[in-house]
């Protein structure tokens, strides 16, 4: 089912949405970032931007979050959180609803990370497709985009003074019966058009990642120690990529504490944090026995876990959906599409296709 | 959810970030994308440096010493107790030690608290001293260098020279740009005893032997300019360096070669560049090199912590006023009393920080203010430094967090950390950056201007500001380069410092040059031992340790390592990781043989951050009378594995 949204409209149509609204934003020195509840004038509309600096998943798994805070007293006392809110992400781009779908199904596999689930469970996706991908934006590489086919709740494509609306799942249907008048039927040549438009989109990427090499390259071993070497002295380990990446999920687990007061009860929380697999505490075992105590294999080791035919068959996926990010971030241009061109070229300089 | 801009308080990049709190406080940072210091990338430190402000272990109230014991005071109390007790010694027995961490406006309050309050030109901060060869060779160059240059000239330079540079961790956005101009075929001069990360991208590496950078340079100009003096002949520079005749001329071939040159070196290594004579003779380098034709030259001296270079232009140093005007120079003292509202100001250059401990240790100096603790790092002799500072009568320290600084002094001030504190940096670049306040200051931690100044209002001197904008004004009407410094201006000239230094040094270039002397090694002791500064300065910074992630990286290399290149270590029979026997002419240690490529042959590394442990077998370090700098022993030595 198709349906259109004037752009006249669509203020109207944010407002009436219940719970927390987060949608990009432009801010003075021209990043663009996820904000919560902005006045609706200050929300970008799809071409004043390509992505923001961080994914919008970031909002369920955040840098930091506490889990619980407790009290020792005798008997501990345990608080956990507030209940999250709905919440309603307009704006989102084609690649970050992918990670999404991905994380949901990577928190719920084996042991179910509450705090990401119930959250997930109340958010909403509206997506925009892209038609103008940033220059390094390679996610057709990766089905990650620029239009979806699965996985948005809304999908909206511009069409100028209109926004064609798609429907991908229950939620997304649910929302817009609620709100039956802000939309109106579209019509039915706008189908095709949209698929052209989806077509002509594809033609304007500016980068290419072979991904299918890469997983190749990788399962079969093809690598030299050489190239690996000659890669991993260009990373300094800042862990950026890993931060960045949408569908990386590590995390480490802290305790704080207050200063004990008077009465010596000790007052606390603990809190999860983003781990990086570049970090060289990260693979560190209780024994102090470090299986990866070497940049090198912890750099290959990323990269096998992102693209190693293994992890596909696990995950579902390779582990990328071509936003990009970690281009911008990465201090020694040894990014996804760099490296993944480095290994199909097996020459070091010049790696990445323009 | 909110984000807010501000600028990382680690190293001297001082890269752009925004902030992302909620109810929980401070939960995380998104590098700026749009900044041209750190265009979207922050290296390990700059990604957790929100943690420490979730960080609950520090000092929340003033503590005080009273009736010999130890105990948390009310901060007026403690005001009107240490105005008393500043107020009993003259002021040339009165120090003051600031830190690289300070904002602009905290350290142009230091320079301002000591000259006009107290009436001395004892104030230094740790770590100073290594800049000041800098600071010559800016006098001693001429138009068409640009020191210090952008990170983005770099880009724009077709040869990069990068002297004793180390590893790509140390400095991140200047590596990043390293690494993208070879990546976009650029060309790399690596003069480099380390055979770091950067070697195999080098178009050229040269590793000269340990200290004798400044004779490799001295060697390189010669070729270039047959007038200047080289008292070796060529085999005598081949043993010497160990760099062969053909390579001294293929750097000078491809130094030639270059039409924009960008030379970078690290102003804190201590095998290369901090020495005065490696500076004078890059600098004599360069001239040679413009006259040879070189259009363009960039500097870009990389300095470690976050604001070094504003403590030093603020006036954080014996003989500076803020501007970088020396002390005796009559226009600017004058112009700073009429401003400050006193007479006169202390003319003679006063005491460094070395100078000063030593001073507390005859009985000179009798009272001592340290701001923040970068003091722990650079003496690192810890009996020394608690013996010393047991020697200082009054003792008063403005502090985050407990350490032996906190331990020894009479009253504590509680001092406000990265995110509670405002006001503005000075980045290796010369950039102005904004630093904002983006959490709620934990007990009643202040900045130290302000608590410098509720000292001075207590001993009856009216000092005050509403904000440390205000600092910032007052600052720019005292020094006219800084007028029209813009600092929220993140990507135009308006936020660049630019000095031309017209006194200070003689600019006398000296000519003679020496073989540097090192310990002979020998079949019972095949390697020589040095130290140096590895990886991120981590145990320099207090500020790091808080922080749950750095620490626990940190604590990695927590027991002395030893750092050998693996054909090395094996040939010794070590193992990487393992423990082994460290064996000098002065005795044995246990320590941790790491293999680490970029440690040439013959030759084993003692991180500085483990030097204190092991300074029984190492040697004692001397203090650098000329330049204020620590100097650690060379010895030789053998190693071998235990079980
Ligand atoms: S972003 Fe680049 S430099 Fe940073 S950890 Fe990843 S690969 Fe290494
Ligand atoms: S490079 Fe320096 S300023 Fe930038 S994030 Fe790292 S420590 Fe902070």
């Amino acid at each position: 089912m198709a349906l259109l949204l004037r752009k006249e409209r669509l203020d109207d149509f944010l407002q009436s949405l219940d719970g927390q609204l987060a949608a990009p934003v432009r801010l003075e020195h021209g990043e663009v970032h996820f904000a919560i509840n902005p006045p609706v004038e200050q929300i970008l509309q799809d071409s004043d931007y390509v992505n923001s600096t961080i994914s919008p998943v970031a909002l369920l798994f955040p840098q930091t979050e506490v889990l619980f805070k407790f009290k020792l007293n005798g008997k501990p006392q345990i608080e956990l959180p507030k209940e999250p809110k709905p919440l309603i992400i307009f704006g989102i781009r084609s690649c970050d609803v992918a990670a999404m779908r991905y994380l949901e199904m990577f928190f719920s596999r084996k042991f179910i990370d509450t705090p990401f689930v119930e959250r997930a469970e109340k958010t909403t996706l509206i997506s925009v497709a892209c038609q103008r991908p940033g220059r390094n934006c390679f996610c057709p590489c990766c089905a990650g985009g620029p239009f979806l086919e699965e996985g948005h709740d809304l999908q909206l494509v511009d069409f100028g003074d209109a926004f064609l609306v798609e429907v991908g799942s229950e939620k997304g249907m649910r929302l817009i019966y609620a709100r039956g008048q802000f939309f109106e039927p579209a019509p039915y040549e706008l189908n095709e058009q949209r698929n052209k438009l989806a077509e002509e989109t594809l033609q304007k990427f500016e980068i290419a990642s072979h991904m299918g090499t890469g997983v190749r390259k990788l399962t079969s071993r093809a690598v030299s120690d050489e190239l690996w070497r000659m890669m991993a002295a260009r990373c300094i380990e800042c862990g950026g990529c890993a931060f960045v990446c949408p569908l990386c999920t590590c995390f480490d687990v802290v305790d704080h504490s207050l200063p004990c007061s008077s009465n010596g009860v000790i007052c606390g929380w603990r809190e999860r944090c983003w781990d990086c697999c570049q970090f060289a505490g990260y693979s560190m075992e209780a024994a102090g026995v470090n299986p990866r105590p070497d940049k090198v294999s912890r750099f290959k080791r990323r990269f096998y876990h992102k693209l190693s035919y293994f992890y596909m068959e696990m995950d579902g996926r390779v582990g990328c959906v071509g936003c990009g990010r970690c281009i911008q971030v990465c201090f020694g241009v040894v990014d996804m599409p760099a490296v993944v061109n480095t290994l199909r070229e097996e020459k070091l300089l010049g790696a990445r296709l323009r | 959810m909110v984000s807010m801009r501000t600028t990382c308080g680690f190293c001297g990049c001082g890269c752009g970030l925004y902030t992302v709190s909620d109810d929980n406080g401070v939960i995380g940072v998104i590098p700026s994308d749009a900044d041209p210091v750190n265009e979207g990338r922050l290296c390990i430190r700059g990604w957790h440096v929100y943690q420490p402000l979730r960080n609950m272990d520090r000092i929340f109230r003033p503590v005080a010493v009273l009736n010999g014991s130890k105990r948390d005071v009310d901060y007026t109390d403690a005001l009107s107790r240490v105005a008393e007790g500043l107020k009993k010694f003259p002021p040339n027995q009165i120090g003051i030690i600031g830190s690289a961490t300070s904002t602009n406006e905290d350290a142009y309050l230091i320079a301002k608290f000591g000259r006009a309050v107290i009436g001395t030109n004892h104030i230094d901060f740790p770590g100073r001293s290594r800049l000041m060869p800098t600071l010559m060779m800016l006098r001693l160059l001429g138009e068409g260098v640009s020191m210090p240059c952008t990170f983005a000239d770099l880009m724009d330079a077709d040869l990069l020279l990068c002297i004793g540079i180390g590893d790509p961790n140390r400095y991140p956005q200047a590596s990043a740009r390293i690494f993208k101009a070879v990546v976009e075929g650029g060309h790399l001069l690596l003069i480099d005893t380390w055979h770091s990360d950067f070697a195999p991208y080098a178009s050229l590496h040269i590793s000269p032997k340990p200290f004798s950078g400044a004779l490799l340079l001295r060697a390189l100009a010669g070729i270039l300019d047959s007038t200047i003096k080289v008292p070796f002949a060529d085999e005598q520079i081949s043993s010497i360096t160990g760099v062969s005749s053909e390579q001294l001329r293929a750097a000078a071939d491809l130094l030639l070669s270059s039409k924009r040159l960008a030379a970078v070196y690290d102003t804190a290594s201590l095998m290369h560049m901090c020495s005065p004579q490696c500076v004078y003779e890059l600098a004599r380098l360069i001239k040679v090199l413009r006259e040879r034709g070189v259009e363009w030259c960039g500097i870009l001296p990389m300095v470690e912590r976050c604001n070094s270079n504003g403590a030093l232009r603020m006036g954080v140093a014996p003989m500076l006023l803020p501007g970088l005007k020396s002390v005796t120079d009559n226009e600017t003292a004058q112009k700073a009393c009429s401003l400050w509202g006193i007479d006169s100001l202390p003319q003679d250059v006063g005491m460094g920080v070395a100078q000063m401990l030593s001073a507390i240790e005859n009985g000179e100096l009798k009272a001592l203010i340290i701001v923040g603790d970068d003091l722990l790092t650079d003496v690192p002799d810890e009996q020394r430094l608690k013996k010393v500072l047991s020697k200082v009568e009054l003792l008063i320290a403005i502090s985050a967090y407990r350490s032996l600084l906190t331990e020894a002094a009479h009253f504590v001030f509680p001092r406000a950390i990265w995110g509670e504190a405002m006001g503005t940096f000075v980045n290796m670049e010369g950039r102005m950056r904004c630093l904002e306040k983006v959490a709620e200051r934990l007990g009643e931690a202040r900045q130290e201007w302000q608590v410098l100044c509720d000292i001075a209002t207590a001993m009856g001197i009216k000092l005050s500001y509403s904000c440390s904008d205000e600092v910032l004004d007052e600052l720019k009407r005292l020094v006219p380069e800084y007028a029209s410094i813009e600092p929220d201006k993140i990507s135009n000239s308006a936020c660049l410092i630019r000095e031309r230094l017209s006194h200070l040094f003689d600019g006398v270039m000296h000519e003679e040059i020496a073989a540097p002397e090192l310990p002979l090694v020998s079949d019972e002791f095949p390697l020589l031992l040095l130290v140096e500064r590895y990886y991120l300065p981590w145990h320099a910074d207090t500020l790091a340790l808080h922080s749950s992630t750095l620490w626990r990286e940190f604590r990695l290399r927590f027991t002395p390592h030893v750092f050998v290149n693996s054909v090395q270590g094996h040939s010794l029979g070590l193992r990487d990781g393992m423990p082994a026997l460290l064996k000098t002419p002065q005795g044995s240690a246990r320590v941790t043989s790491v293999f680490n490529e970029a440690v040439p042959t013959g030759i084993a590394i003692l991180p500085e951050m483990f030097f204190a442990q092991l300074r029984g077998v190492v040697g004692q370090e001397k203090f650098d009378e000329l330049t204020g700098t620590i100097v650690y022993p060379a010895t030789v030595a053998a190693m071998e594995r235990t079980r």
